[in-house]
């Protein structure tokens, strides 16, 4: 039985020598290839971050002094957080080895925190129990309430969505024509200047009066909180496109519309996605704010009732959730920058 | 292929209230399938003259016809090759090309312009690299597709200003003869306006040599070197050196007058 395990083993061993003859040949592809192999089982298990994982982990079970004030949950969805975090940490690992540093300090101050945050509460209860909630506690909200908060995160995604990118689309059309035309630019652009620096929030509750329903009232909401941004900026883009660029197409001969569609619009691309981050980040906070003003359901309303009621255990469970959703949304901005922007200015 | 007229030809560029005067009652002819540079000092005006033969500027005064007719805007029987950065970065070479191609003959299918587009590129020595974006290739690369994008539409007038201006000395020289080489394969040659500040290159390139002074064209000197011409055997002939000459006397008495009639000394 073991017979085959040795050949393996020593099969590896050549491959891995033979690899490295490979790099020292001087390929630095084959050398990033070698750093990728050299990461072997011990490397992923002793450093830091494991170590401090394991310290929670086995810190979850120890006794909880908080137990004799307060009602104390299971500590199993806290043990599922911590997994969540390794493995994630276990994944950035496999990737380019210039961010494995990175990676390890980041688990690192993630897992010191939340050893941290157990003891003073949970284990040591050196807080009033209603105001800093243990973790266990915090996370099992999740398991708890998972459907409402679901229905909530679909609810705002909807009015984020629609909301959001109506906002985008019109934006960058409007911005484009009005950027186009000389007159229009200058007669637009210093009243859209003006109105942008009004954030969309301190209007937000008046929309909400005057809109029949709250889910029209917050759409337009966001679609005020994205839109006078993303079109002055556009604008401005336009008026500032490289000279060489418009005067290429120009004698190429092409009509409007492909001026506009096949050459403005994407040579302004990868600042748009750049500024779509920025927007995203606002859009959010709108949304959250305007939940406050008059929804029933959602993300934000979550937390706002949450707060109202004083439970802050559910209101941090609240916070972190959003947070998780927020840099979700964000890395799905980064990929599609990544699939549709192959260049740079 | 085209006859080019210049006539009384005036543009005065508004900048606000200041109104600057850059080309001062030209007039010119070129004839159909001349190969014309338009040699100067740096500001003396090239590059408006032929952006009004390209059609980006508007004269205040006087006119260009193409074969009798006024121009009025760009066109398609006109290209044009600029200095550098003039291909759109989004699109690899063989979509550069194939844009212009589609933006001249409405409605060719994609496959058809992406043929010729590949036609073209071998043409210039570049169909391995059809598939790179411009900023994956090097400077002369670059200036290869932008000329490869300007044949490709089968101009009759080819217009190029300093198109190898940017490019390092020996990679131009490659670029020069390419470019005589392609020129001269037409049956009926193509009518080509090219701007330079190189005297070398415009003897080499050209028929005539039209020499500009600020605002206007000093002098027209026609280059009496035979084709086919290669760089390194051009002044074996005791032609050019003279035309050279020539070309170095009025530069640098433009410069002189442009210093005041000081004795320079260069
Ligand atoms: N858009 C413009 N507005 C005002 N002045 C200009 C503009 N473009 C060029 N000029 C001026 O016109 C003169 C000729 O410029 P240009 O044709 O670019 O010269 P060249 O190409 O020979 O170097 C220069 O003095 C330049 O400053
Ligand atoms: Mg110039």
């Amino acid at each position: 039985m073991s017979v085959p395990a040795i050949a393996s083993a020593s099969a590896k061993a050549g491959a891995s020598a033979s690899a490295q003859a490979g790099a020292k040949a001087g390929a630095p592809a084959k050398a990033q290839a070698r750093d990728e192999e050299n990461l072997h089982f011990a490397q992923r298990i002793l450093n830091l971050p494991v170590l401090l994982f394991a310290v929670a982990f086995a810190l979850a079970f120890l006794p909880r002094r908080m137990e004799d004030r307060a009602r104390m949950s299971p500590i199993w969805a806290l043990l599922v957080v911590y997994v969540f975090i390794l493995a994630f940490f276990q994944y950035k690992l496999s990737g380019r080895p210039e961010n494995r540093t990175a990676a390890k300090d980041v688990a690192s101050v993630v897992f010191i925190f939340c050893i941290f945050w157990n003891l003073v509460t949970s284990k040591l209860d050196l807080f009033p129990f209603v105001f800093v909630p243990a973790p266990e506690n915090v996370f099992w909200v999740y398991v708890e309430q998972w459907d409402y908060i679901l229905s909530g995160l679909g609810r705002s995604m909807f009015l984020l969505v629609s909301g959001f990118f109506s906002s985008i689309i019109v934006a960058i059309t409007l911005g484009i024509a009005v950027g186009w035309i000389p007159r229009l630019r200058n007669a637009v652009f210093p009243i859209t200047k003006t109105i942008s620096t009004v954030p969309a929030l301190i209007y937000g509750p008046y929309i909400v009066a005057i809109m029949p329903t709250f889910t029209s009232a917050s759409v337009l909401i966001l679609f005020c909180g994205v839109f006078w941004s993303t079109f002055m900026n556009m604008i401005n883009r336009v008026g500032t496109i490289d000279r060489r660029i418009i005067d290429t197409a120009k004698v190429l001969n092409v009509n409007t519309p492909t001026m506009i569609f096949r050459v403005i619009l994407p040579y302004s691309l990868p600042r748009i996605i750049n500024d779509m981050s920025v927007s995203l980040s606002i859009s959010v906070m709108t949304l959250t704010a305007a939940e406050n003003v008059g929804a029933n359901i959602g993300m934000g309303r979550y937390v706002s009732r949450a707060l109202a009621y004083a439970n802050y255990t559910q209101a941090i469970a609240g916070i972190f959730f959003i947070a998780v959703v927020i840099t979700i949304l964000q890395y799905f901005v980064a990929r599609l920058k990544k699939a549709t922007v192959k260049w740079n200015y | 292929m085209s006859v080019i007229e210049i006539q009384d030809l005036s543009l005065v560029y508004r900048t606000g209230k200041e109104e600057f005067l850059a080309l001062d009652h030209i007039n010119a002819t070129i004839g159909s399938g001349e190969f014309v540079t338009i040699v100067g000092s740096s500001g003396c005006g090239k590059s408006t003259l032929l952006s009004v033969l390209d059609g980006l500027n508007k004269p205040t005064g006087g006119r260009v016809l193409i074969d009798g007719a006024p121009i009025n805007g760009t066109g398609p029987e006109r290209a044009v090759v600029f200095q550098q950065y003039t291909l759109f970065p989004w699109m690899s070479a063989r979509d550069n090309v194939a844009f212009g191609i589609k933006q001249v003959r409405k409605g060719i299918p994609a496959k058809q312009a992406e043929a010729v587009s590949e036609e073209y590129l071998e043409k210039v020595g570049l169909s391995e690299f059809m598939h790179k974006l411009p900023g994956e290739l090097s400077g002369g690369m670059q200036q290869r597709v932008a000329i490869a994008r300007a044949l490709a539409v089968d101009p009759k007038i080819l217009l190029m200003d300093e198109p190898f201006g940017a490019i390092d000395a020996r990679t131009r020289v490659t670029l020069q003869e390419m470019l005589l080489d392609l020129w001269s394969q037409d049956e009926e040659k193509k009518t080509v306006v090219f701007v330079t500040h190189d005297i070398d290159e415009a003897l080499l390139l050209s028929d005539r040599i039209f020499f500009m002074e600020p605002k206007r064209i000093k002098d027209v000197i026609d280059v009496t070197i035979p084709r086919p011409r290669a760089k390194e055997t051009l002044y074996n002939q005791e032609d050019s050196n003279k035309l050279l000459n020539r070309l170095l006397g009025l530069f640098y008495q433009d410069v002189a007058e442009q210093i005041g009639n000081e004795e320079v000394v260069l």
